[in-house]
């Protein structure tokens, strides 16, 4: 995949300060069609989608919907907090404005911590963009395959 | 090569000469002198130099009629009320005034020219919103992640709003963030309070302003403030008042409460719930406990949805206690501040309990 | 034939009719549509164009002879014609709205457009291509927005009194007819020719 201006033009709008305040990129110092690239990769060696991988997360936010902040425990392992926050933020790619409110996850069984909001869906969904490294927003594909147990597509569904 | 320089300099000579000769006759022939602008029947006055359209006069005063076209006459929603001073209707305004609006003196302030003392009438509303220097009186943590902010106005000015309306804070430049923003904010203070403006804003991880008023925003710095804004205040009724807020949300009801203890309003019930996760989540109680030990119309009812225990609050999410506490709803109003979530359960609640969907009120903040 | 030699009345003359710059030229074609509905507004505008082309055909004499021609510049002629123009538009505006009210309401709309009327461009750019003398263009300057007026205010009356005596086919109806009424009136004007002469 080729950095086209388009891309440059995006890349440009993740950076920390314009859209968001710390921005989509972390500390990744590569172009933004290297990063998709390869993210793309992992998800395509785990035989699995971006919407699947998407669709997943979506249905832990729903769990810890309507609780008003409140810790829930999903499927018996995760600790899953949604916060309530006022307002909207537009993605990067131009396409939309997304409620704000963070899904806080905790895994206690390997210890990690994962965090998205819509807009970090979105991303993930239509745009297989998953942040920069080094972003507090960043998920990497194949963690999250494991830990959430996605499973790749039946043959023909 | 020397052609090009000789052009650009005649050019140049013959524009400069233009403007110069522009600015002489505009010395000679647009002075109009000092002229005083008499707003709303001297609800407020100001002395200005004739000469500008009274839309950019207005402006220049931080008084803003909308305006859709910048002042080319081109949109129409500009429009006054000119009571006198305003000389005869224009041909440029002709095309957007009625035969109504001509009748009462409605006019394009874009158009209209000020070359003698004015006196016209604009929504209150429009007076009020205003953009305040303000300096930052004092920061109170509240809870972990909420701050109460107190903004001093500029010597001599006040403010005047309706409880439960919010103003824009505009966080300046810091860090990677280049420019200013700006976002709403419900004043916690109450009008009576009128040369001070108290906001409660709540820590949003990654968030650009607030990360600025947690992080960078001193005691005696100077802050930009716009409004007030807003349709949530309190309606003029005599049914009992149902308050329920989350978070910050608490802000623009401990507004309404104040100017209710103010305004001697004591014949309405009415009761506020407010609901947290944990006991670390709660602000302001003593202040609601002593409201409400001191004014028997008031009730407070903190609800926390953790799994603290030895507390003296309700216990479970907010909709529920709300839900356990009232049986049909016939005669109330309730008054909403919170996250969409936490509205949007609560309207479920509320209305299915028979209260109508008209008597529910809250901001979106849109 | 010497056109120096040919006295400044003949010019203002034949600027109004044998030259007139509307119906021979059909320069300033835009506000004569627009503005030729209405008799009163066609008399004002008439009267600021004639004003404006009077006083700017000197001043852009002066400025093409005194300025461009010495430093070899006249290349640069349209851009500060146009500059001169809207410049004194400007001034002409605010002297109005300051001496005269009524004036002021009567022409307020009008007299910004003046500034893209391409009659007052075409005069200014006539006088330089037919080499007139100073005293030529005043009196041309003149003729040009004379004319101008003289053909709006004719074609304002027609259209009025057309108004209330005839009916026109609807798909004619305004710039149509307008535009027709023109191509009469210019061909009426083609029974001046013969009275004077200015090239």
């Amino acid at each position: 995949m080729k950095q086209t201006p388009e891309l440059d033009r995006i890349q440009a709008r993740m950076q920390p300060g314009i859209l968001t305040m710390k921005g989509f990129l972390g500390s990744d110092p590569r172009p933004l069609a290297e990063i998709l690239a390869e993210d793309l990769a992992a998800v395509t060696a785990a035989g699995v989608t971006h919407a699947q991988i998407a669709d997943r997360l979506a249905a832990i936010t729903r769990q810890g919907t309507d609780l008003m902040e409140r810790e829930v425990k999903v499927e018996d392992r995760f600790q899953v907090t949604v916060r309530d926050d006022r307002g909207l933020l537009p993605s990067p790619f131009g396409d939309g404005r997304f409620a704000k409110g963070d899904t806080e996850v905790a895994d206690p069984r390997t210890g990690r911590t994962f965090r998205w909001n819509d807009l970090t869906l979105h991303l993930i969904r239509d745009h297989g963009f998953y942040n920069g490294r080094g972003s507090d927003y960043r998920l990497e594909p194949g963690e999250l395959v494991t830990v959430f147990g996605i499973a790749p597509a039946a043959p023909g569904a | 090569m020397s052609e090009v320089v000789t052009g650009v300099g005649v050019l140049s000579a013959v524009s400069v000469g233009l403007t110069v000769l522009l600015l002489v006759a505009e010395a000679i022939f647009a002075t109009y002198g000092e002229c005083e602008i008499d707003i709303n029947k001297g609800e407020r006055t100001f002395k200005v130099t004739g000469g500008g359209s009274l839309l950019r006069t207005l402006a220049g005063q931080k008084l803003f009629l909308p305006s859709g076209c910048g002042g080319r006459g081109s949109c129409g929603t500009c429009k006054c009320k000119v009571l006198d001073g305003g000389g005869p209707v224009l041909p440029t305004e002709l095309p957007y005034l009625n035969p109504e609006e001509r009748r009462t003196g409605i006019r394009l302030a874009c158009q209209l020219k000020v070359k003698e003392n004015v006196r016209i009438e604009i929504p209150a509303d429009l007076l009020s919103v205003r953009e305040f220097q303000a300096v930052t009186e004092r920061i109170t943590p509240l809870t972990h992640d909420i701050r109460g902010l107190r903004f001093r106005l500029p010597e001599g000015e006040t403010v005047r709003f309706k409880a439960g309306q919010f103003v824009n804070l505009v966080s300046k430049p810091y860090g990677d963030v280049t420019e200013p923003t700006s976002r709403a904010y419900s004043i916690s203070s109450a009008p009576a309070d009128n040369r001070a403006l108290e906001l409660v804003i709540r820590l949003v991880p990654n968030g650009l302003v607030t990360t600025w008023v947690f992080n960078h925003l001193k005691e005696g710095e100077t802050a930009t403030l716009i409004g007030p804004y807003g349709e949530f205040f309190l309606r003029d009724s005599a049914r009992e008042i149902i308050f329920i807020a989350g978070g910050s949300g608490l802000a623009p009801i401990r507004s309404i409460v104040l100017d209710m203890i103010e305004r001697g309003i004591t014949h309405r019930p009415a009761t506020f719930f407010f609901g947290a996760v944990k006991l670390r989540d709660l602000y302001y109680v003593e202040e609601f406990q002593a409201i409400a030990a001191k004014h028997p119309w008031f009730r407070f009812k903190p609800a926390l949805s953790g799994d603290e225990t030895g507390h003296p609050w309700e216990r479970g999410l907010i909709t529920d206690v709300v839900a356990r506490s009232y049986g049909t709803l016939d005669n109330h109003e309730a008054y909403l501040c919170g996250s969409p979530g936490m509205i949007g359960a609560c309207v479920k609640v509320l209305t299915g309990k028979g209260l109508p969907e008209n008597l529910v009120f809250y901001d979106k903040f849109s | 034939m010497d056109v120096q030699a040919i006295s400044p009345l003949v010019i203002f003359v034949a600027a109004i009719t044998t030259n007139n710059i509307l119906l021979t030229n059909f320069l300033g074609m835009c506000s004569f549509l627009a503005i030729s509905n209405d008799l009163g507004s066609s008399l004002g505008l008439g009267a600021a164009v004639t004003f404006v082309s009077l006083c700017t055909a000197p001043l852009n004499w002066i400025v093409y002879h005194w300025l461009l021609v010495p430093f070899h510049l006249e290349y640069l002629q349209y851009i500060v014609f146009i500059l001169v123009i809207a410049a004194f538009t400007q001034i002409v505006e605010m002297m109005i709205e300051r001496l005269s009210t009524p004036l002021y309401l009567t022409l307020g709309i009008f007299l910004p457009l003046i500034t893209v009327n391409c009659c007052i461009f075409g005069c200014a750019l006539f006088l330089v291509i037919r080499g007139y003398t100073f005293l030529q263009s005043v009196a041309y300057g003149a003729g040009c927005g004379a004319g101008w007026a003289l053909a709006i205010v004719a074609l304002a009356g027609l259209r009025e009194r057309m108004r209330k005596r005839s009916k026109v086919v609807p798909e004619l109806e305004g710039p149509g007819i307008a535009l027709i009424l023109t191509g009469f009136m210019a061909m009426a004007f083609v029974g001046f020719s013969g009275i004077v002469r200015i090239n």
